[in-house]
């Protein structure tokens, strides 16, 4: 008995030394490589996929800024898109990049998970090396996220990613209905994130979030499809590139085929051109 | 017995620390742990950083891109933006991008390095995992790359990631004089990614660029310093929200201030309102 003990750790010294502390032990780690899109597909562009989108939604707002969704709706309605920041090529932000309109892939390593969507070019840190908040961080699109690894049913590999987000900048909405945040920049978005239990190929994310604007919490789950393919295609996207709007002051703009400007909504004043000295021909 | 045991143990425990299948040894891989930041170059970050910006940088251009490249710095000389898409918060793409504008991540895997930009933030995939150059390769500003790994020194642990980029779209200019790379995107980019032998913070990274915009192979050493602290912050650097710039067509205006239109070249005429004018 002793001597297996003895060659037992004899084993384990000696992988030690043959691949060093920092090696990351893949087989303790989910397999969550390759490329996920959205499992509810792109045309649900909706924050929760199984109800309607905009007041189908049922987000628990309070009233203030249940009106300012009713109110986002209204010029959604006319053509304006002011409630949506990212028809001016303003970044997703956390929560509704997760959304993962576009594809996204997710690179595990011992300190930090890297989580990547197209949409945006948006790049998640979410930091697993046990670090304490910092008392401080600049507000971004992507939040400051800080994880942990969870052995659900301990059979020695982790299985969950608990997740918390926090410092996100706004503007930022659920969705392109334009359910808002609050301006107060305070929300706090939990995650977890498995694979599902029957199929593999499908990984969930439990999110919810904690938000002035809400309430209560509110929990929805968004779905992801492992894309079957040992040599995924990822595409950039350019959103100032495609962007067909411009923003000058407070007013958005188009930019028709022929590169001239044209209005978003009937009746829209022209941009003044008061600092320009001649007029054109 | 207790021997044969030992040796069968002996043997498993190298089967799996040799590196073969899907397990990553990190120890065989050089440490790019951390942040990097931009050694030298200084304000406006000419493509050579051992060479004066603009006409100094002395780019080996054809005739026709040469040309291109002097109206781009006379109309931006007027205040015009020349062949700078930076300006409009456009990706520098590659090869622009190494010049490292804010800070860089570099994260190892088995099968994929992975350059991670603050700027933009652009993503770079350099495949590692010993594939062949797609039939039908996606086009892209960052391109598309495929490294090899090399153990120069056949210490066992690998130094030099090389790697050769294809795939481009464009228009890409290699700094902000808008030094022109050619329109058909044929561009390929060699580099040798190392780390100094005396100094393991600082990287060099060879870059060199094979151009239709150039008489000859353009080679050029950019240098990275590693950041001291052990929690880097990492800043988004979302151009469009701050961006003052505007393109309308192909003429670049400014919005002021208060909100307003406003030419970025004395005596630049209005954009064209004929959509306006007919409601």
């Amino acid at each position: 008995m002793r001597g297996s003990i003895s060659l037992f750790m004899l084993i384990a010294v000696l992988c030690a030394s043959l691949t060093g502390a920092p090696a990351l032990d893949e087989t303790r780690y989910p397999d969550w490589k390759g490329q996920w899109v959205r499992a509810d597909g792109a045309e649900a562009a909706q924050w929760d996929a199984r109800k309607p989108w905009g007041l189908g939604q049922q987000p628990p707002l309070i009233s203030e800024y249940q009106a300012l969704f009713e109110a986002n709706l209204k010029q959604l309605a006319v053509g304006v898109k002011a409630s949506d920041p990212t028809t001016r090529c303003i970044p997703s932000a956390m929560p509704r990049v997760m959304m993962a309109i576009h594809p996204m892939e997710i690179v595990v390593m011992p300190d930090t998970t890297y989580i990547m969507i197209e949409t945006s070019s948006t790049l998640r840190r979410v930091f697993t090396d046990g670090r304490a908040w910092p008392k401080e961080r600049e507000p971004s699109y992507a939040g400051y996220s800080v994880g942990q690894w969870e052995d659900t049913d301990r059979d020695g590999r982790f299985d969950t990613l608990a997740i918390e987000t926090r410092w996100i900048k706004g503007p930022h909405s659920y969705d392109d209905s334009g359910i808002p945040l609050h301006q107060d920049e305070q929300a706090v978005i939990k995650e977890r994130i498995s694979l599902d239990r029957s199929d593999p190929r499908l990984l969930r994310n439990e999110i919810t979030t904690i938000d002035n604007a809400l309430s209560r919490p509110w929990t929805v789950t968004q779905s992801y499809r492992r894309v079957v393919s040992a040599q995924p295609v990822w595409t950039e996207r350019i959103c100032t590139e495609d962007s067909q709007m411009i923003r000058i002051g407070e007013e958005d703009y188009g930019l028709g085929s022929d590169g001239l400007l044209v209005p978003m909504r009937k009746g829209q004043p022209s941009p003044d051109l008061r600092y320009f000295n001649q007029t054109r021909n | 017995m207790q021997v044969r045991v030992l040796i069968g143990a002996v043997a498993l425990a190298l089967a799996f620390a040799s590196g073969d299948g899907a397990a990553f040894d990190a120890t065989r891989y050089p440490d790019w742990k951390g942040q990097w930041l931009r050694v030298g170059g200084g304000q406006g970050a000419p493509w050579d950083p051992a060479k004066p910006w603009g006409p100094g940088q002395q780019a080996p251009l054809t005739p026709e891109y040469q040309a291109k490249l002097e109206a781009s710095l006379a109309d931006q000389a007027a205040g015009g933006a020349g062949l700078d898409r930076d300006l409009i918060c456009m990706t520098a793409g590659m090869p622009r991008m190494m010049n490292l504008y804010s800070t860089m991540e570099i994260v190892i895997t088995l099968d994929q390095t992975y350059i991670l930009m603050s700027t933009f933030n652009d993503t770079r995939r350099i495949f590692t995992d010993g594939r062949d150059w797609p039939a039908d390769m996606p086009l892209s500003y960052a391109g598309y790359s495929i490294g090899k790994w090399i153990d120069v020194d056949g210490d066992g642990r690998y130094d030099v990631l090389e790697v050769e980029t294809r795939g481009f779209r464009g228009m890409r200019t290699l700094d902000s004089t808008s030094i022109p790379l050619h329109e058909d995107n044929q561009t390929v980019i060699k580099e040798r990614i190392y780390s100094d032998k005396t100094n393991p913070n600082i990287m060099h990274n060879e870059i060199t660029i094979i151009d239709n915009a150039f008489t000859q192979p353009w080679t050029v050493t950019k240098d990275y310093r590693r950041g001291a602290q052990a929690q880097p912050v990492w800043r988004e650097s979302e151009c469009i929200e701050s961006n003052s710039h505007v393109l309308i067509g192909n003429e670049h205006y400014m919005i002021s201030a208060d909100g307003m239109l406003m030419p970025a070249k004395k005596n630049q005429a209005p954009p064209d309102l004929r959509y306006f004018n007919k409601q």
